[in-house]
């Protein structure tokens, strides 16, 4: 079975369908072919030897006809007496009557005639010119000599005066009562009594032979027929063998042999279908065979073509997939299993596409917002001392608000730079009281601060920086021409959530911005990068679900943030 | 083969599956012949004659003795070329023979080996001439040659008289003649009309009278003459005898210079498997009864001195015979032979030139 692991999978289907169509058209009209040429062939010999039978009962049945009339006509002993009383011209006359009498029955089958011991024709009831003479020391009458009852004898064609036309002679020794043989009863057998006998007992195709006991031919039933074919035909009887091997319906030749004077009835039976039909009925089965070879060719090439080709395709398909194409599609009308299964194929690779351009799209977020977090770090410690040094001189100077500022903004600046993403809410509630002191002495104090934040929530972890642009949201756009503005942060947990809202009752925002906040994915919008870093920072740190949702009520502008309530960071 | 776990689990199907196609295809196998006839032959005889002469005699001797007798015929060159192979007297499929039947004396006698020596009770009746010393053959028949003649053709005043007569300008080109090389009658009526020619030449006179043709089977003479192609020939009487009987427009002279009689005789093979039979085919051939038939009925002269020719046939004494034995004539024809064929291919390359 090595062999057959080496096809493609297509092949195997082919030669598989080829095989399953094949075989058994081939095998069963192979099988058909030869039980009919078999049964055809039984049949055959079953007839051929019934009509055997039939000719050899007919034979002898005429054998004993004769008999019976020689012995009827011989029973009184006048033929023996007549032939020695030549002068009792009544008698003959008698003896005429007395064998016609005798010869009725067979009378169409033989022709008498009586001969006298010498050999001279007496008496014929033969109407045709007839040797007058027989030579009683050759051939019949020599035979039929101390033989009791009829002698057979197959007319010997070679002699010059024997008559063509009679085929088999019989004598009868005619004997008065003493015993003295005073003459001889011939029987002539011709064509034409033979033809009599036998006709209707074989079919018009065949051929019936009669052979003498040495196997001579005594009769063809084919008068055409000569020497070369008659032997050829008791050659095969002899030795047995089935005529034209190799054409299916054999030629059959069949023998019996008469009991009572072992006479060899021997039949050649042409096979009832001519080898012209057995041609076609081969020629005919050949080209069916070609027709189901071609079919089967075509369906199994189409449907061996159908199971494989998508199949293949697929297989192509993953390879290219393997590379890391994945913008490869299959198309398929079809809507069976394998059309499902491409399709599902088509869905997955679409599927596994756009993954992998979202990642690279966060991927490219993130290197962002990192360049950008390095770009503010630029010459940390140069800004701390500088900052430092203007501390100093404000308080030498006796400038405090300088020097507030100053160390307001150290702090900021610190956090801003940190290396750590993501600090405890209560570094960042630090941070941003560092810039409400800013805010204050740039804003003279006009608002109102204050946090609402339990002591538990203070150790959730958060990104560092994302309270800082809402707060400053807040004090710039919100409190923008307010006197005695109000700013709280509120923070609660709930379910994990850490929800931070930062309330301001200023001026509110308009319904486009409050649009743009909600929204699931802002876009980039100019003036406004702050707040969109931090939507951007939630939803990449954390995921679609959490974000900022803003509201503007009479009161004022609240926008609350939610983000899970982390005590510690596992991973950035 | 590494057998996979389905294939081996397939196995009862496969098996039973072949089982059926080889019971189907048994099945068709087509049935074998009938018993074939038994043919056991009790005799075979090699013979070269005629059926005519062969078959009345064999079947009469099954009728009388009830044996089967298988005859093969064949001519006298397959004969001599059987016997030259030296396979022995059988046929090509290897069956021997027991008698050969009809065959030229001089060719027995020359082959004198390969038969055995069997006395038969009817050789007293045998005429002297036909008898073999040696009793290795038995002869059968005797055929005297004659110049057989188209009586539409050649005129009264033209009959032919003699081995002379085939000289005759008038019949150049007319002559039915054998090649002497192919056979043994033509052999010897050439070597007759030699040793009885008294000129010279006859041979050359001859082939130029032959117009150097000549014809390849005795059957194209007879032929040849009864339809008139050629005027007159040299034949068997036998022959001869039954086309005149027959009606056909032919007679036939002896030689007035004296002919030949060619006798054909049989004998048994060396260690054949069925002597007996073989002695009583021998026997019957020379039976009275045989003889006569051969007599009256076959065209032929007995060699038995108490079966006279038929009515009207001189007796064989009576013919002029010339006088030779069959040693010298044996010798004269090889001899003979060997001068006709100088002259024919001497006339080839005259031809040529």
């Amino acid at each position: 079975m090595k062999w057959y692991g080496r096809f493609s999978f297509k092949t195997r289907v082919f030669l598989g369908c080829l095989l399953v169509a094949l075989v058994p058209l081939t095998f069963s009209s192979v099988v058909v072919t030869r039980l009919f040429t078999a049964s055809i062939n039984r049949q055959m010999a079953v007839e051929g030897n019934r009509q055997l039978d039939e000719a050899s009962k007919k034979l002898t049945q005429l054998f004993e006809n004769c008999e019976k009339a020689c012995q009827a006509f011989t029973a009184d002993g006048t033929a023996a007496r007549v032939m020695i009383d030549k002068d009792a011209i009544e008698m003959q006359k008698d003896l005429y009557l007395s064998l016609y009498q005798a010869v009725q029955e067979i009378y169409s089958s033989a022709q008498f005639s009586i001969y006298d011991s010498g050999g001279k024709l007496r008496f014929t009831t033969d109407t045709g010119s007839k040797n007058s003479f027989l030579p009683v020391h050759w051939g019949l009458l020599r035979k039929v000599q101390g033989v009791k009852g009829i002698t057979y004898y197959r007319t010997d064609p070679y002699l010059p005066e024997t008559d063509k036309n009679i085929l088999m002679q019989g004598a009868y020794s005619l004997e008065n009562p003493q015993g003295a043989r005073t003459g001889y009863v011939v029987l002539d057998f011709s064509r034409e009594n033979f033809d009599n006998l036998l006709n209707g007992f074989y079919s018009s195709g065949d051929t019936l032979l009669l052979l003498d006991s040495h196997q001579r031919p005594i009769y063809c039933s084919r008068p055409e027929y000569g020497e070369e074919e008659m032997d050829d035909i008791i050659l095969h009887g002899m030795t047995g063998q089935e005529g034209e091997k190799g054409k299916g319906v054999y030629t059959r030749y069949l023998w019996t042999r008469e009991p009572s004077h072992g006479i060899y009835v021997l039949l050649r039976r042409s096979s009832p279908i001519s080898v012209g039909a057995i041609h076609t009925m081969r020629t005919v089965s050949f080209l069916l065979s070609a027709l189901g070879l071609i079919l089967c060719l075509l369906i199994s090439g189409a449907l061996s073509k159908g199971i494989a080709q998508p199949v293949s395709q697929l297989d192509k398909a993953m390879a290219k997939v393997k590379k890391g194409d994945l913008s490869i599609r299959i198309h398929t009308n079809r809507q069976d299993e394998l059309g499902r299964l491409t399709e599902s194929f088509n869905q997955m690779t679409g599927d596994l596409q756009k993954y992998l351009e979202d990642t690279v799209q966060k991927q490219k977020d993130l290197n962002k917002t990192t360049i950008k977090l390095y770009q503010t770090q630029l010459n940390p410690h140069f800004l701390y001392n500088t900052l430092d040094t203007i501390k100093w001189n404000a308080r030498i100077n006796q400038i405090p608000e300088i020097a507030i500022l100053a160390e307001n903004l150290a702090v900021i600046l610190r956090r801003s730079i940190s290396s750590r993403p993501f600090i405890t809410l209560r570094e960042e509630l630090e941070t941003i009281e560092s810039y409400i002191q800013i805010q204050k002495i740039r804003f003279t104090g006009r608002f109102l601060y204050e946090t609402e934040i339990p002591d538990q929530l203070e150790d959730c972890m958060v990104p560092k920086m994302f309270l800082q642009p809402l707060v400053e949201n807040a004090i710039i756009h919100g409190l923008y021409g307010c006197e005695n503005g109000y700013i709280c942060i509120f923070a609660v947990e709930k379910d994990g959530v850490l929800s931070i809202s930062i309330t301001d009752d200023g001026c509110g925002m308009n319904k486009e911005m409050v649009d743009w906040i909600n929204s699931d994915n802002p876009f980039k919008r100019d003036g406004h990068l702050g707040l969109y870093n931090v939507i951007r920072i939630l939803k990449i740190y954390y995921g679609q679900e959490y974000g900022i949702r803003a509201e503007v009520t009479k009161e004022g502008t609240t926008i609350a943030l939610r983000l899970p309530a982390q005590r510690e960071v596992t991973d950035v | 083969m590494r057998l996979t776990n389905s294939t081996r689990g397939k196995w009862p199907e496969v098996c039973a599956l072949s089982l059926i196609c080889c019971v189907l295809l048994s099945s068709c196998r087509p049935e074998t012949g009938e018993p074939p006839m038994l043919s056991q032959a009790d005799l075979v005889v090699y013979t070269v004659q005629e059926k005519g002469i062969c078959e009345p005699v064999v079947k009469e001797f099954e009728e009388r003795t009830g044996l089967n007798v298988k005859v093969e015929a064949g001519s006298l060159e397959e004969l001599l070329k059987t016997l030259e192979d030296g396979g022995g007297p059988c046929s090509d499929d290897g069956e021997t023979w027991d008698v050969v039947f009809g065959v030229g004396i001089r060719t027995l006698e020359e082959k004198k080996e390969y038969w055995q020596a069997y006395e038969s009770p009817e050789t007293p009746f045998i005429a002297g001439a036909f008898r073999c010393s040696d009793h290795k053959w038995t002869s059968f028949s005797a055929c005297p040659l004659v110049i057989m003649y188209n009586t539409n053709v050649v005129t009264y005043r033209e009959v032919p008289a003699g081995w002379t007569s085939l000289l005759e300008p008038r019949w150049k080109g007319r002559v039915a003649f054998m090649d002497p090389g192919m056979s043994d009658i033509y052999s010897s009526a050439l070597a007759a009309a030699v040793y009885t020619y008294r000129g010279k030449d006859y041979m050359e006179q001859l082939a130029a009278n032959l117009e150097y043709s000549s014809l390849s089977s005795l059957s194209e003479v007879n032929s040849g003459i009864l339809d008139g192609r050629y005027s007159l020939g040299v034949t068997i009487e036998g022959t001869a005898q039954a086309l005149r009987s027959g009606g056909a427009d032919v007679d036939y002279i002896y030689p007035k210079e004296g002919t030949t009689v060619l006798p054909d005789g049989t004998a048994i093979v060396n260690g054949c498997s069925r002597p007996e039979a073989a002695r009583r085919f021998l026997d019957f051939t020379v039976s009275k009864d045989a003889q006569k038939i051969l007599v009256s009925d076959l065209n032929r002269r007995s060699v038995r001195m108490d079966v006279p020719p038929l009515p009207g046939l001189s007796p064989v004494s009576r013919l002029s015979i010339i006088d030779m034995d069959l040693k010298e004539l044996s010798r004269e024809k090889e001899e003979i032979l060997k001068q006709w064929n100088g002259i024919l291919s001497l006339h080839k390359r005259r031809a040529g030139e």
